[in-house]
Formats: structure tokens, sequence, C-alpha cells
């Protein structure tokens, strides 16, 4: 079948203005936010609705054509690259919210929602959808089930998974399948959470509604070193403390952030901790945050604290994130490229981690900037570099590559939220023994027995995948 | 599902202050052999004592209405564990031809407890209690299930005495603090899990946050060990000192000793939508035991030929009613199921009839 053809028989099922052909498009749909690797569809399509959604997958079943489903592509290891071209199935027309059941406190829209939408529809009710990716105002709510999502909250409030009560879903076959967790039974909907689009497409979904906190305050804490700042995370949780949001800021990020927006910071601080604590609206909920803040007020300073900035107000807290939420796109004046990494290990070994980080990158002759979640010791070590260099790029490969064998080595995950993908289906087999592995194989079987839907991800050495790798990295022959 | 077994069949020593309540023991009690003769097991040269031999005998008869072919008491070695499992991997080209099953009661060898404040998380052996020394002050954190005062009353003490991790986790176990801080498919970061082939596999790590591969430990828990056997967790513990105070409410006077065995041999656990949670209370009536307004869910005392008024997006658990004690009537959910035991465990060596459906 000829790609015209293709898009021909996708006319027919979801109309003309919802499929997307030619050179431009294809382009434009070759890669997610993970923008080492590229590799074209045949066509995209915008279905409306599950029923467009499984009749796509059908004809995609019946015609042996490989299909991957895409929201809004900021994913950041390949999750939506369609790896062996194909369908790309876009969900960003469905974007509806079907129903806010607000005494049971949930709410039902369809996939292709922006994250943030959802908290804005419930906020006069004093509610909020936790997850809270960086890109929650772009990301959708199926990416993000794909993903199993977190965000600077989560600390407190889970990731993604602890807040979907149910699915509706196109499995690999084209059966459209309603999956509901909380009940006695086998915990699918756990499994599909996480699974990276590859057990089937949601196309819908309920997800649990929690009441916005009556009582927050944010404190913005500088510390002489890192090691100082890294050792202090550990012995807030160990103190008995969980904050909201544990965020970690090194000196290059201020550096980047004070250049982009003029703030400036305390100059002999080598690194930030930006902790919220809050709670939900209950009697004394101010007093019990007040409490948590000085405990964390009490422990960065046995910890050397130089400057402790606290803020209860709305608008000095939103000062006080403006470094955090920033930070990435001031990166952008620092270098033509930033790559970051994702891992994650537990938090005691974060001192020893940053110090590995910054060894990596002397070795490596590259500039490395910390950010991350250090409360769930996720680390996002950001090399900006230029991408013109091929011998920067290696650099930055080699460098991301020893810093996860150390994740690994330290008892931690290849990936603390941004996914497998593509990107590090070669690590899996550093984290999971072969037998671990066809465990998780078996798991996947239970939706996905075939090499269609979303080929080429989270497991590695999947048939017909390991000959295209190279094409997707565009050094094939 | 075969009619008459050809294999052999694993099933995890059953805890005996858990099963009468809410377990379905009718198939395994029909492909249990009648009367078989207990004998000590040796491996490799050397036996594993049987203690309390009578005891657990007369018990296992109550539950399942046969006695087991094999009762294996381990020692406190991970190498006994290993062994043991070796051994039964060997064996299993012989046992099909008797039919018997084979009960290993693995104890102390999967009992640790290893405590990391710092990293918020503990790393548990199996058959570790869940005694309420995890609400000891000088430890720090610990499991978020409550505090002991919460547990002191039948029906929730009936469901957890004298339970181990495992147990709660094969069953999921509510618990009085489930809306504030969550179930078990919150709190579990890893497991170390033997399959139905023997084969022992890991899952996640010990980070509180991670999203490598499929979360195979989510599929464990819940399924009572129909898909593998749980020897050792990972769980992120929460502080003790920010644990809120559970909502329940008693609806009885403590009864005696025989009056709460009594009330247990006949739990009805339920939990609605908050929407209708209230009218599932007043509709409950009398036999009303215990309320979690927090998590919406109700204990209950139900003899088996009656049922309360039931709602949309609910889900109970019955004790003393056989097959009625777990119930699926969602044919996606069931389908699921079958694919995934037929996965998992072709053979059905896992907890046979458990679950009702296969």
């Amino acid at each position: 079948m000829t790609d015209a053809q293709m898009a021909r028989e996708m006319v027919a099922i979801v109309g003309e203005d919802a499929v997307l052909s030619g050179p431009g498009a294809r382009r434009a749909y070759d890669c997610d936010a993970y923008t080492v690797v590229h590799s074209k569809p045949v066509c995209v399509v915008l279905p409306k609705s599950t029923e467009e959604v499984s009749s796509v997958v059908l004809w995609c079943n019946a015609n042996d054509i490989p299909f991957t489903a895409r929201g809004a592509g900021t994913g950041l290891s390949g999750g939506a690259l369609p790896a062996l071209g194909g369908i790309l199935i876009a969900t960003k027309r469905m974007n509806q919210i079907l129903e806010i059941d607000l005494p049971n406190r949930r709410l039902l829209a369809q996939a292709g929602i922006a994250n943030k939408r959802i908290s804005d529809a419930v906020k006069a009710d004093g509610l909020h959808f936790a997850p809270d990716p960086s890109s929650q105002s772009v990301s959708t709510l199926g990416g993000n089930i794909a993903e199993n999502s977190g965000g600077p909250h989560t600390l407190k409030y889970g990731v993604t998974v602890q807040h979907i009560l149910g699915v509706k879903m196109v499995d690999p076959t084209g059966q459209i399948l309603d999956i509901y967790g909380g009940g006695p039974g086998f915990d699918f909907l756990g499994l599909i959470v996480g699974g990276e689009g590859t057990l089937g497409i949601v196309t819908e979904a309920w997800v649990k509604l929690v009441p916005l906190p009556e009582a927050v305050t944010t404190a913005l804490i500088a510390f002489p070193t890192v090691r100082d700042a890294t050792e202090t995370v550990a012995a807030i949780i160990a103190a008995g403390v969980i904050p909201a949001a544990l965020e970690f800021m090194d000196r290059n990020i201020l550096i980047a952030v004070s250049a982009a927006f003029g703030i400036v910071y305390p100059a002999d601080a080598e690194a930030l901790l930006l902790v919220e604590c809050d709670c939900a609206p209950s009697p004394g909920a101010a007093e019990k945050v007040e409490e948590e803040m000085a405990q964390v007020e009490a422990v960065a300073l046995q910890h050397h604290a130089l400057k402790i900035e606290v803020a209860s107000d709305d608008a000095a807290r939103q000062k006080l994130w403006l470094a955090r939420k920033k930070a990435i796109g001031a990166m952008g004046r620092m270098a033509p490229s930033i790559v970051t990494h994702d891992g994650v290990i537990p938090r005691s070994k974060l001192p020893e981690m940053l110090e590995y980080c910054y060894a990596v990158a002397k070795e490596k002759g590259l500039n490395v900037a910390n950010i991350f979640h250090a409360g769930d010791g996720n680390l996002h070590p950001c090399f900006y570099f230029d991408d013109r260099d091929p011998a920067q790029v290696e650099g930055v490969i080699e460098a991301g590559e020893m810093i996860i064998q150390r994740c690994l080595d330290l008892g931690g995950s290849v990936s603390g939220e941004h996914g497998i993908g593509v990107e590090k289906i070669d690590l899996m087999s550093r984290m999971f023994s072969p037998e671990d592995l066809a465990a998780q194989a078996l798991a996947k079987r239970i939706f996905n027995d075939g090499a269609l839907c979303n080929p080429c991800k989270v497991l590695p050495n999947q048939k017909s995948c390991v000959e295209h790798k190279m094409r997707w990295r565009g050094v094939a022959t | 599902m075969s009619e008459s077994p050809t294999y052999p069949v694993w099933h995890r020593e059953p805890q005996f202050d858990i099963l009468p309540v809410i377990n379905n023991h009718d198939e395994l009690a029909r492909r249990m052999s009648a009367a078989e003769s207990v004998a000590t097991l040796g491996v490799r040269g050397r036996t594993w004592r049987v203690p309390t031999r009578q005891l657990l005998l007369s018990r296992l008869e109550s539950l399942t209405g046969t006695e087991p072919a094999y009762l294996a008491h381990m020692g406190t070695s991970t190498d006994d564990f290993l062994a043991l499992i070796a051994a039964t991997r060997e064996n299993l080209k012989d046992f099909p031809a008797t039919h018997r099953p084979f009960l290993p009661r693995f104890t102390r060898q999967l009992a640790k407890y290893d405590d990391l404040p710092e990293d918020q998380i503990a790393v548990i052996g199996g058959l570790e209690s869940l005694s309420f020394k995890r609400s000891d002050p000088r430890r720090p954190q610990g499991l978020p299930f409550g505090r002991r005062e919460d547990f002191v009353r039948v029906p929730l003490s009936a469901m957890w005495l004298g339970s181990n991790i495992a147990n709660a986790i094969d069953f999921n176990f509510p618990h009085p603090l489930e809306a504030q801080c969550g179930t078990w498919r919150d709190w579990i970061l890893g497991m170390k899990v033997m399959l139905a082939d023997g084969t022992i596999v890991n899952t996640g790590s010990r980070a509180v946050k991670n999203v490598a591969g499929y979360d195979l430990h989510k599929l464990l828990i819940g399924a009572r060990g129909t898909l593998g056997m749980i020897l050792e967790v990972t769980i992120r513990t929460t502080p003790y000192d920010s644990l809120p105070k559970p909502e329940l409410e008693f609806r009885y006077e403590q009864p005696p000793f025989t009056e709460g065995w009594r009330l247990r041999q006949n739990l009805w656990v339920q939990r609605t939508r908050p929407s209708d949670f209230t009218d599932a209370v007043r509709l409950a009536g009398d036999a009303v035991l215990e309320i979690d307004w927090a998590s919406n869910t109700l204990w209950a005392t139900v003899p088996p030929d009656q049922e309360l008024a039931r709602f949309e997006g609910d889900w109970i658990l019955r004790s003393g009613c056989g097959k009625k004690n777990l119930e699926f009537t969602d044919p996606t959910q069931i389908a699921l199921m079958r694919r995934a035991k037929e996965l998992f465990d072709p053979t059905h060596k896992l907890n046979p009839g458990e679950m009702g459906i296969f």
C-alpha cells in the first residue's frame, strides 16, 4: 500500500480535516521533545472520539500497519516516536471535559485535554488535579497517564497513577475497554498508567480531584555548598516532615536565571532549596504548616544555611518559584543545546551523586547545571553544549550513561519521570535481569501480544526494532 | 480451567486469622486429596522441622477440609529458602502423578525489616509480621495504616491479626487511613517475587519514584498469590508525626472473643462512592459494625443468605459464604484476569480457586 493510499484510507475513517500527510506534516510529527531521534509517520490522524480511535486501530490491525499515540509531544524519552512509521494517532482534538462529579470528587475528560485545564475547571470549587508536570499547560492527560507523570508536588501528592480512577481505552486489537481501579482483583489500571502507550490508547479517564491546600508556605534557602543543601534534603524527611515540594537548584542554574530575569541571589550561595509546606482544609491548618516550616528551617540552619526567605502570600510565593519554573528556559541563553537527563536515587545518596555529576562533567569537558526534584531523589542534570561539535555530543551521551549507571549502582532507577521510550531502552538490561524483563514482557502480553501498538518502546530487543535504531538517529547508511 | 488437577499445587501457607474471613477455599478443598499424611520435608540431606504441627494441621483442615501433603517449616537463612525452592522445582517433575498439593511454610527467613528513614523506605521480608511494633515511637517512620488503638477492635483486628506483609499485599487490605495515606498500591516501590515456575524476579527499585518498565508489582498487589509469591517488598514509609487521625465510627460494644469470632465469620466489607455512602450505612442498619467515613467503607455482619444494598461502582468482600466471598461481574475484568493467569501461571499451580474465575 502506498503512502497516499494509506492517507486516503484514514480520510475515509476520520474525515479529511482530521488527516495530516505530506512532507511538512510528517516532518512536524517525527519526534517528541526527545529530539535526538526522528522517525516519520506515514500520516497523522486527529480523531475526536474513542470510536474513531478504535476504527483506526482496527484498520491498522487488518493491514498490519504500526500505530503510535501522541498527546502534546512533550515527552522526553521518545515515547511518542512513530518508531516503525505507520499511523500516528494524535489526541489533541479529544480535549473535552465530559463530566464533573463534585460530590464524588472526580472528573471525566478526554485524553487530549491539557493537564492544567482540568485543575482550572474545578479551581472555583476548591479542588485540583494534583499531578503537575512542568509541561502541565500543554501536556495532555493521556500523555501524563502513559508516562505516569510527576512534577514538583509529587513528593507529597504522588504521581499520576495515584490520581486516576478509571480509563476508557482502545486496546492494541481495536477493542474498547473500560478499566477501573481500587476494587478486588488484579490492578490492571496500575499497569496501564505508565505503560507508555504500549498497552493500548487511553481515550478517556476519570481523574481524582483533591482539595486545594488551605495553608501554604514556601521557603527559598541558600546554602554555601551543594553538599550542605543535599544533606538537608534527607535530614528534612528523616525529621518527619514531608513537604509538598522540595526542589534543588545549583549555582549554574542561578547564573542562568539571574542573567535572564535579573534576580539576585546571595553571592556566596552554591545551591538553593525551594521548600513548600501545605495543608488541606482542616482545623489548625495554618498552625500545622507553620510548625512544619519551622522544623525545615531548623534543619536547614543545622546544615549551614546562609539565608532563608519565607513567603506565605501567593504573590511572594510565586516570586520564590520563579527560578524553578523559568530555569530551563533561562538555560537557553547558556548554549545552543541542552540535554536534560533523568535518573533517580535514594535521596540519602544525593550528596555523593551530585559530586559525581560534577566530576563527570569535568572529565568530559562539559558544562552541567542541576535542577531537580530533590525530595524524590529525582535528578535532572542539564548538560548545555554546542551540538554542532560532534565531540561534545559524544561527551554528553557518555556522561549521561555514566550518571545513569551510578544511579543504578546506588539502588535507584534509570528513570524517575521521563520514561523509557526509545531513549533508555538499552539501559533496561542494566537495571533488570533477563528474568525480570521476561516477567515484564508477560505483563505487556496481557494487553499487547503483537508488534503494532507503539513498537520498539520500553522493553529491549523487540523484533524489527534493532535495525531501525540507526535510522532514528540519522546515521543509517 | 481443567476439572482435575494434573499438576502439583503451590499454595502459600494460609494465615489462619485472615483466610476464613475473605477467602474462597471451595476450589482448593475440592482439588486436595483427602487425608494425606503429613511428612517432614527432607531437602539435600537436611530435615525441616514441623513445629506446632497439630495446631497447624487442625487449622488447615478446618479451612480446606483436608490435610496437606507436605508441611515444611524453614530455618532462618535465605540459603535454606533457596534450597527449598530448588528442591521444589526439581520435585515438580515427580509430583504430577500424586496430585498432591505442596504447602511450603516459609517463616522467619523471610521476616526482616530494614528501616531507612532518610530514604523514606523500608525493605521488608514477605513474612514479616504486621505486628504493631511498627508504631514504636522510637521509629520515626513506618507503614501508614494507623495506630495500635485503631486495630484493637473486631473486625479490623480480625482481618489483620496474625497476618504478615505478604498477606496484606495479597489482599490489598483495607485499613483505617486509606483515604488519607493511600493503599498498598500507593506505597510499594518494588518487590522480589517467586513466579509459578520458581523463577525469582525483582520489580521496581529502592527509589521513591520510578517509571522504568512495567509496574509488575502493581499486578501482584491484590492478586491473592495467584500470580506469584511475594518474598520481599520495598515500601515507602511515612513519618509517624505526620499521620492523620482516622475517621472511624464503631457501632457496637467490643464483643467477647467468641462473639468476635462469630462476627468475622459473616463479615461484609463494602466501599461505595462518597455520594452513596450515607445511604449504604443507613440501609445496612443494625448490621453495621464499623464505619470509615473517610474512605466510604463499612464493615457489617451479614449472614450468607442475605445481602446489603448495592450501589453502582461499589465493591464488597465477604466471608462465610463460599464462592460469594469474592465475585467478579465485569466481563472485561474477568477476561483480563484469565488472560493474566494463563500467562503467569498456565498450569494453575498458585492458589487455585482463590479468585473463583480460574
